[in-house]
């Protein structure tokens, strides 16, 4: 990977946020780096940054310092209309609240057309693109006169990934696709992103809280916490051996379907060494963290390789 | 340990609900032991909320409900006037819900949300109330409760609000607590202490859950029984062991096999199409145009009928009837 | 088992149908309105307000200013032919009577002549509105001669005369009874007024003849101006300036608040900032500064003034709310969506924040409307509006309050239009808004 230019690449970005406690660092020093069709899996808690840094990598929110690349070319920090034209057809965005992501009042195939038309597509071709891409996403022509309204939950995100992949766009960042879906509409959803991921070679940001579905979909996973990257690795090494602390806790409070193995595992989650940290001293899982040390609290770890592909921010990385 | 010999603390006999054209639950019978957990899963719209809120008496006013042999314990339900419900819900029943936020008051104070079923219920003073919340919040895991409770809904994490439901909820020490998916909302750390509180309390006082969840990694970990729920019935019931090892009904399969795994699958087999309209009378099985082992019988209404102790289903496939028997994905016996 | 149950548990894979989506009611924003029975009633009524105070002066060809010092306070009259009475004679009978009785009765003056009688040093008159009934109603005169001239605010209604003869010693003596109707009539001085009889003509030569009064169907008020001419008139000023002055305030505050909204950050801050400036702003100094900038005297009529101030200082509400949707909807997934796929600030604005933004104005603007026809009527009432005689509606009900138990329709007719009209344009209002919201246009699924 070193030696030609990544697809994308983020190095030191941090995106801050006046909130109600003073300015606070949503996402906070985080680089990573993307290979064309490569998939990405993003996962944390709810606050740990990971929309936020879905969001500066599509130019929806600001970078307060740190530099993304696209392709070797540095993107705006401040996007006017013309940015946003420009990578319209190199980076695109699949949104948790499918049916938020629909304008109520704007016809499926209208939504569809919206970027190609704004591409420069004459409106004939956008129908008919439209409605091709209506039938690839599993949906059927007809359902291009409906309003959001009248789509299932499922539909209406199959409508949103269509839209983000009909431009055919290099790197699809998808922020929570399924995770306010019903299971069984969940599998269809990751189902149809897997094949699109594969048919089109794009690159993919899959962000989301479920661990299973990243895993499922990712070849790489990162675990963020409070605006960092905790750790980075192949997703088969990182959910089976996992490296840091706070990665083994998720995996230990995610339920699995399986009577007999929860059985097994009920008290087996990790209690806090209930070591006391300052605000924005140390590790910042330190307080939460199962084998905090003194050390954890006094000195911040880095980001650093442990073997091939794996990196993990922790002073005493497990299973080694 | 679910099959316990004395008679269940509530059941309910072809619960029916109608909500203007929509017949959200479509003859449910359940069974609800003391300190039992039953799960009660199913997808969105599939009618599990709407069971649990006739459970509770609080369905909305245009809905009609019909049902037969309703118990609880020795009570009547289905004969409450307003004022029994009200003092049903609270002293027997309680309920926490899914988003805590929009669950509590947010100009009240904590402490006195759940001070007020107290001295509702239980008739304590004021100072009797303030005691038992503190030492309720403690119980909940909240340190420093005397303060907590002098502070507002906004001032808390979603985990910490959901614990103040559960207190709240507990406050009158129900002898059946119902969660509507309790934990949805909460990340999966906060998720996992959330459900072991909710163990820890039924255990400590042989209460019953009765646990309405669509994750079956939830179910896993808490049900000691588990009914799976499709188009406003049940359509398969057992022990949570019968109904992960061994499942009868293809719509618990389905879902089962549709729940991405942390071990790498290749494709996950999802159930193609959508749950049937339920404002349309469903002829025959509701699932069979989703069916993956659909037969022309089918199209009759199958029976719930037992395969054995405790577990049942409402399925064709493994009806004594049927000539395939035996030859499908899965084996009984 | 037999066959038969071995063929009911034949697999049909094959058979399955994947569900049929239903096919979609598509309806335009027209056909909906069109179908709906309240919008169009609603529309039918602002038309017809519309064309009221357009071509409604023309075909009523009154005037609005005319007072008909004959009929104040009338309810609706038709149109009547009445005599001409001249009465600047004084009366005196020639010859005695034998008993009470009227030689004229009309509604300009009522004539009685009545036997002397013996011993009476005077009489008494007293006149009584209700014939039936008992008491002798109101002393009108006291007088030695035994007739007597009423002038006194005379209707074309039943009327009962009593004289009382006066006696020393006796309280009240000898009564003589007498009802009468009196004629529709219209004194010379009046019909000078109002044209009736041209210039410089002979007064005893025009003496009993009959004049045609025209119509007044919703009657007059308490100055004897028709009603309905008042009415047709006032639509016009209180329609103008109920309706451009929301129109002009609302537009420009929508216009203010998607620049602060869009623009975001520092200006929107400045912006609002200013909209809080424009609040605070005192509306009743301005529009006496602005009566005073437009060189509009005391006692003279300012619409100009008036919708000027309207629009300077009620602009911030709708600024406000507009800036609050079009920060809620920049935030929304799908406007970012739109940003995403290349979307320049006007095609967001045309296609995505307006048709979210328009069912807000149009409930303000069917609020605006009622409130700015009855700050015409404050102004007007309070003098900084239009003045006397130019009606408004606001104006005519503030008149009509002051004559509402004696004569109710003097407040009812132009309350009850400017209802009508506030109810119209609401309905309108909301039915605009429906037919724009899609999802009451089909069911949800």
């Amino acid at each position: 990977m070193a030696d030609h230019v990544p697809l994308l690449s983020v190095e030191r970005a941090s995106c801050h946020f006046e909130g109600p406690g003073g300015r606070f660092a949503a996402v906070d020093g985080v680089s990573l780096e993307i290979a064309a069709g490569e998939v990405v899996g993003l996962v944390g808690e709810s606050g740990s940054g990971k929309s936020t840094l879905g969001r500066l990598i599509t130019g929806l929110n600001q970078c307060s310092s740190g530099s993304i690349r696209f392709a070797g070319r540095a993107l705006p920090t401040r996007y006017r209309a013309a940015d946003f034209r420009y990578y319209a057809d190199k980076i695109q965005m699949v949104f948790q609240d499918a049916y938020g992501s629909l304008n109520p009042r704007s016809r499926v195939s209208e939504a569809l057309a919206e970027p190609l038309l704004l591409q420069g597509l004459r409106p004939r071709e956008a129908q008919l693109r439209a409605s091709q891409w209506l039938e690839r996403v599993g949906l059927s022509a007809q359902m291009g006169a409906r309003f959001p309204h009248e789509l299932s939950g499922g539909q209406r995100q199959r409508v949103g990934v269509a839209r983000a992949f009909i431009n055919r766009p290099q790197l699809v960042i998808c922020d929570e696709p399924v995770s306010a879906l019903d299971v069984s509409v969940q599998a269809q959803i990751i189902n149809l992103l897997r094949d699109l991921q594969r048919e089109e070679g794009v690159a993919m940001l899959f962000i989301a809280h479920d661990l299973a579905v990243v895993r499922y979909l990712a070849d790489r996973t990162l675990v963020m916490y409070r605006g960092k990257i905790m750790e980075s690795g192949d997703s088969g090494a990182v959910f089976t051996q996992p490296r840091h602390p706070y990665t083994q806790t998720l995996l230990a409070a995610n339920p699995v379907a399986d009577p007999q193995l929860e059985r097994q595992r009920r008290g087996s989650v990790p209690a806090a060494a209930g070591i006391i940290a300052r605000e924005g001293e140390g590790c910042c899982f330190a307080p939460r963290c199962f084998q905090a040390q003194p050390r954890c609290v006094s000195e911040e770890p880095l980001l650093e390789a442990q073997g091939e592909n794996r990196r993990c921010a922790c002073h005493f990385p497990l299973g080694l | 340990m679910s099959q316990s010999p004395e008679s269940p603390l509530l059941a309910i006999r072809d619960l029916q609900v109608r909500i203007g054209p929509v017949r959200a639950v479509r003859g449910v019978s359940l069974e609800v032991r003391a300190g039992e957990c039953l799960s009660l899963v199913g997808e969105s719209g599939c009618g599990k909320s709407m069971t649990a809120m006739s459970l509770m008496g609080l369905l909305p006013r245009q809905a009609q409900l019909s049902a037969s042999d309703w118990h609880f314990d020795t009570l009547r339900p289905g004969s409450f006037s307003a004022r029994q419900w009200q003092q049903f819900r609270g002293e027997q029943v309680a309920m926490i819900f899914q988003n805590p936020m929009t669950a509590l008051n947010p100009t009240m104070r904590i402490g006195a949300q759940i001070t007020e079923p107290l001295r509702a219920h239980r008739g304590m003073s004021r100072k009797q109330a303030q005691r038992e919340v503190e030492r309720l919040l403690e119980r909940m895991s909240i340190t420093n409760a005397a303060y907590r409770a002098r502070q507002y809904p906004f001032e808390f994490s979603g985990g910490m609000l959901q614990r103040v439901m559960i207190a709240a909820a507990l406050a009158c020490e129900p002898r059946l607590l119902i969660a509507d998916e309790p934990t949805t909302a909460l990340d999966v750390t906060v998720q996992a202490e959330v459900l072991a509180l909710l163990d820890e309390l039924r255990r400590e006082r042989n209460m019953a859950l009765l646990l309405i969840t669509h994750d079956l990694g939830v179910v896993a970990r808490m049900a000691d029984r588990v009914a799976v729920m499709y188009a406003g019935e049940i359509v398969e019931e057992g022990s949570a062991e019968q109904l992960f090892y061994h499942t009868a009904h293809p719509y618990t399969e389905a879902l089962r096999a549709s729940v991405p795994t942390l071990s790498h699958g290749d494709r996950l087999p999802a159930i193609a199409g959508t749950p049937p309209d339920l404002r349309s009378e469903i002829g025959g099985c509701a699932f069979m145009p989703r069916c993956a082992y659909a037969m022309d019988i089918c199209r009759e209404t199958p029976a719930y009928y037992p395969l054995e102790a405790g577990h049942c289903s409402r399925c064709w496939r493994w009806h004594p009837d049927c000539p395939q028997r035996g030859l499908g994905a899965g084996d009984h016996g | 088992m037999n066959s038969v149950a071995a063929e009911r548990f034949r697999a049909v894979g094959a058979e399955r149908q994947p569900e049929a989506p239903a096919e979609p009611r598509p309806f335009g924003l027209l056909q909906v309105l069109a179908a709906n029975r309240r919008a169009q009633l609603a529309a039918a009524t602002v038309l017809l307000l519309v064309l009221a105070a357009l071509l409604g002066p023309l075909l009523w060809q009154q005037d609005p200013a005319q007072q008909w010092l004959s009929q104040i306070s009338r309810g609706p009259i038709g149109a009547q032919t009445v005599r001409l009475v001249v009465n600047n004679e004084r009366w005196q009978p020639l010859s005695p009577v034998s008993h009470l009785q009227s030689p004229e009765a009309n509604t300009e003056r009522v004539r009685l002549q009545w036997p002397a009688v013996d011993g009476a040093s005077r009489y008494r008159i007293y006149r009584s509105d209700q014939p039936g009934g008992g008491g002798l109603g109101i002393p009108l005169a006291e007088r030695s001669q035994p007739w007597f001239e009423d002038r006194l605010k005379l209707e074309p209604r039943s009327y009962r005369y009593t004289v009382v003869s006066l006696q020393e010693g006796r309280p009240l003596g000898e009564r003589l009874t007498l009802e009468l109707e009196p004629q529709p009539a219209i004194g010379w001085f009046e019909a000078q007024l109002q044209g009736l009889v041209p210039e410089g003509a002979d007064p005893q030569s025009w003496q009993g003849r009959q004049l045609s009064l025209p119509a007044h169907p919703l009657g007059t008020d308490s100055l004897g101006r028709d009603m309905l001419a008042r009415l047709l008139h006032g639509a016009r000023t209180s329609l103008f300036v109920g309706v451009l002055a929301p129109l002009l305030f609302i537009g420009l505050g929508t216009a203010y608040g998607a620049f602060a909204g869009l623009a975001g950050g520092a200006i929107d801050n400045a912006l609002m900032r200013g909209a809080d400036f424009v609040i605070a702003l005192p509306f009743l100094l301005f529009m006496i500064l602005l009566r005073v900038a437009f060189g509009i005297g005391p006692g003279e009529s300012g619409i100009g003034p008036m919708i000027v101030a309207m629009v300077l200082l009620g602009w911030p509400g709708s600024a406000r709310l507009v800036r609050g949707q079009i920060l809620k909807l920049r935030g929304e997934a799908y406007v970012n969506a739109a940003r995403l796929a290349g979307a320049g600030p006007i095609y967001l604005i045309r296609r995505h924040l307006l048709p979210n933004v328009l069912p807000v104005i149009l409930v303000s603007l069917s609020f605006a409307i009622p409130m700015a026809i009855f700050t015409e009527a404050f102004l007007s009432f309070i003098g900084m509006g239009v003045s006397p005689p130019t009606p408004s509606w606001g104006s005519m009900c503030n008149d009509g309050i002051k004559s509402l138990l004696a004569h109710p329709h003097e407040l009812l007719f132009p309350a009850a239009l400017i209802s009508v009209s506030v109810l119209a344009f609401n309905m309108l209002g909301e039915s605009l808004r429906d037919a724009m919201d899609v999802k009451l246009r089909t069911e949800p699924l």
